[in-house]
């Protein structure tokens, strides 16, 4: 029984662009052991965002080996893919990404929805209300994104990622966008989330948030050039 | 899964979605809207017209009718074209007395136009000259007195029934008028009966203002009085049932020939003629209208994609963020297509009722327009029907194109 998240061997992903072949992921290997807080940091262009769609489902490697908690997901379909997702993965984006007309209550919500919970209103209900408190907002409930500060809808992005109790959390950049009381506030929570079980994966270019991590790898080139776990 | 559900909810968001957005989903509407208000319209009117035809089609004997019309010689009896007497009287009564499966037997002398003098008044008016069954074949009603009776016609009588219009001319604001008299040329006639006003007209003719001016004298005193022969210029004849139909026929016919001494001059026609006309006048009013209608719901269909599209391109970063947090291609199809159905069943239903509102206008306007149905349910149904297919068609290729984006593409784009 392997106690990893994740376990990649080899992993390339390549475009062909122009007429040459781009390697934004070129023979990476990795294992996110559960539990685990993971900064992934890099220069632009060297293959952070690839690895993070590529651990979220949202694209496929071209080449190489991928393991999700013990079984082997290589070359899953696009539906299978839509499912983990919906169920095992919560993503954090940069800029947010709520949807502007739903409530913050819907937003929260919305993952359920795709991933056919088959739960009840009233459940639903309560566990849009949970997430919300554990992001500490769920005051806000009935407000529209447009109503909150950016440290604020980013906690709500957190939230709708915690809606299906996932293992993972991928957060690209989660802070890019905030100043730097907001950014503290998010870490604090995001380390609070790991003390509660949660293994996440943060990518930045900022030091003061790897620093809060527990382990960093430095991508270069599509290649984890530095680890501290190695 | 769910699937009733899931299209209810989907249709609900896109209810909230149109919501959010009433101006351009008003404007996008707008052409379900004309072309289901046209639609149902339209045809709700062709079939009140179309009713109103058939109405006095029925009234007038309906199928059973059967009319006996003058026709040429053939060649082989040319050279006997001076031996038969023609449609006369006595054909109608050789007919009532051998066709035994015939229920009625018309007849009427056209005197035209003529004028009518009384109480030293004067006006003009059409006047018939009938034999008794005339009265079933067009359908009057008496207010006041009696029709043509058989006395009448046997011994010529100078007796008239007269319509509102004389009425109204010769003896304005006057109770009874049976007894009265009233001068036609040089005769004088006696006022046995009263017609009922028509208000009614028939497809736009004023039926009214026509009919009314009618007036009935027998037969037989109308072509003593005023024809040099005594032809008739219509002779008609109801069957008792319409499965004896070809049995009355061929009976009028063996009577006609004794009477016509031989002479095929006559010929017997049904109502089957018309009454295919009227069922392809009827057909090409509702295709030529309903085709109409038709084109502006498909323009709707285009305002309605064009909509979609514009929306899909709006919420391109929208799409990337459902279909990251787990959609699937399908469900961001079925969320467009519920959008575009449910545009298309609020406009439906906006044309419904603005369509109730033009046929209320249209039975004003138009002349015997009370027979339209204010709440034609089929072409109704038929209208929301078509709306609603209109925008789960035009939803189609947008609905596509927003389900097949990448999210990562939709997620990086600005
Ligand atoms: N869809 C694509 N087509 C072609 N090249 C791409 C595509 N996506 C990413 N790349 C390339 O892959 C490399 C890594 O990109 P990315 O993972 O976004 O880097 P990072 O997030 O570290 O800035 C870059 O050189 C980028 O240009
Ligand atoms: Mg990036």
């Amino acid at each position: 029984m392997s106690s990893a998240v994740f376990q990649l061997s080899d992993i390339r992903r390549s475009y062909y662009v122009g007429n040459e072949w781009v390697h934004a992921i070129n023979g990476l290997d990795l294992t996110i052991p559960d539990g685990q807080f993971l900064a992934v940091i890099g220069s632009s262009g060297s293959g952070k965002s690839t690895l993070m769609h590529i651990l979220g489902f949202m694209d496929t490697p071209t080449e190489g080996k991928m393991e999700f908690e013990g079984s082997d997901v290589t070359g899953i379909g696009r539906r299978s893919r839509a499912h983990l997702r919906a169920n095992r993965i919560g993503f954090v984006f940069q800029s947010f990404n709520l949807l502007p007309r739903l409530s913050v209550m819907d937003n929260v919500l919305l993952p359920l929805f795709y991933g056919r919970s088959g739960m009840s209103r009233a459940d639903r209900r309560a566990a849009g209300m949970a997430a919300l408190e554990r992001v500490d907002l769920q005051h806000r409930w009935q407000h529209t994104p447009n109503q909150l500060s950016g440290g604020e809808r980013q906690r709500v992005a957190i939230a709708r990622a915690l809606i299906n109790s996932p293992r993972l959390i991928l957060a690209d950049e989660p802070t890019g966008n905030l100043d730097s009381r907001n950014r503290e506030k998010i870490m604090d929570l995001f380390v609070k989330l790991v003390g509660e079980g949660i293994t996440l994966v943060v990518v930045t270019h900022d030091d003061a948030v790897a620093a809060y991590a527990h382990r960093r790898i430095r991508m270069q080139d599509g290649r984890i050039v530095e680890d501290d776990a190695a | 899964m769910n699937v009733a559900a899931d299209i209810v909810g989907g249709i609900a968001n896109g209810l909230r979605e149109v919501w959010s957005n009433k101006v351009r989903s008003l404007l996008s509407m707008s052409g379900i809207i004309l072309g289901v208000a046209a639609l149902v319209a339209m045809v709700g009117v062709v079939q009140g017209m179309v009713g109103n035809l058939r109405a006095s089609f029925e009234g007038r004997g309906g199928v059973l009718r059967l009319d006996i019309n003058d026709q040429e010689l053939p060649e082989s009896q040319q050279h006997l074209a001076g031996l038969s007497p023609g449609r006369t009287l006595r054909d109608a009564e050789a007919i009532s007395q051998n066709v035994f499966l015939a229920s009625h037997v018309g007849a009427e002398v056209n005197l035209r136009w003529q004028r009518f003098e009384a109480d030293g008044q004067v006006t003009f008016g059409v006047l018939l000259g009938v034999i008794p069954d005339n009265i079933v074949f067009d359908q009057r009603e008496l207010m006041d007195g009696r029709f043509i009776a058989d006395l009448d016609v046997d011994h010529s009588q100078p007796v008239i029934v007269i319509g509102s219009w004389l009425r109204e001319q010769l003896f304005p604001n006057r109770g009874s008028v049976i007894g009265e008299r009233i001068r036609i040329r040089e005769g004088i006639y006696t006022i046995v009966g009263e017609f009922a006003d028509l208000q009614t007209s028939v497809a736009g003719v004023p039926r009214g203002s026509g009919l009314n001016r009618w007036n009935y004298i027998p037969a037989t005193t109308a072509i003593k009085r005023f024809r040099e022969n005594d032809q008739v210029d219509r002779l008609t004849v109801m069957a008792a049932s319409a499965s004896v139909i070809p049995d009355v026929i061929s009976q009028v016919e063996n009577t006609l020939l004794l009477t016509h001494r031989g002479v095929r001059d006559f010929i017997v026609e049904t109502q089957e003629e018309s009454m295919a006309e009227l069922q392809r006048l009827e057909r090409s009013f509702t295709f030529s209208l309903g085709g109409i209608a038709a084109i502006s719901l498909l323009v709707g269909g285009i305002g309605i994609m064009n909509v979609m599209l514009a929306s899909v391109s709006e919420r391109i970063r929208e799409i990337g963020v459902r279909k990251a947090i787990g959609a699937r291609s399908h469900d961001i199809f079925l969320q467009f297509l519920a959008e575009a159905v449910a545009i298309s069943i609020l406009g439906g239903l906006i044309g419904l009722f603005l369509s109730v509102g033009l046929l209320a206008g249209l039975r004003e306007i138009i002349p015997d327009g009370g027979s339209i149905s204010g709440m034609p349910v089929v072409p109704m149904l038929y209208g929301f029907l078509f709306s609603t297919l209109v925008g789960l068609v035009s939803g189609i290729y947008p609905a596509l194109r927003a389900a097949r984006l990448d999210p990562i593409d939709a997620l990086r784009y600005e």
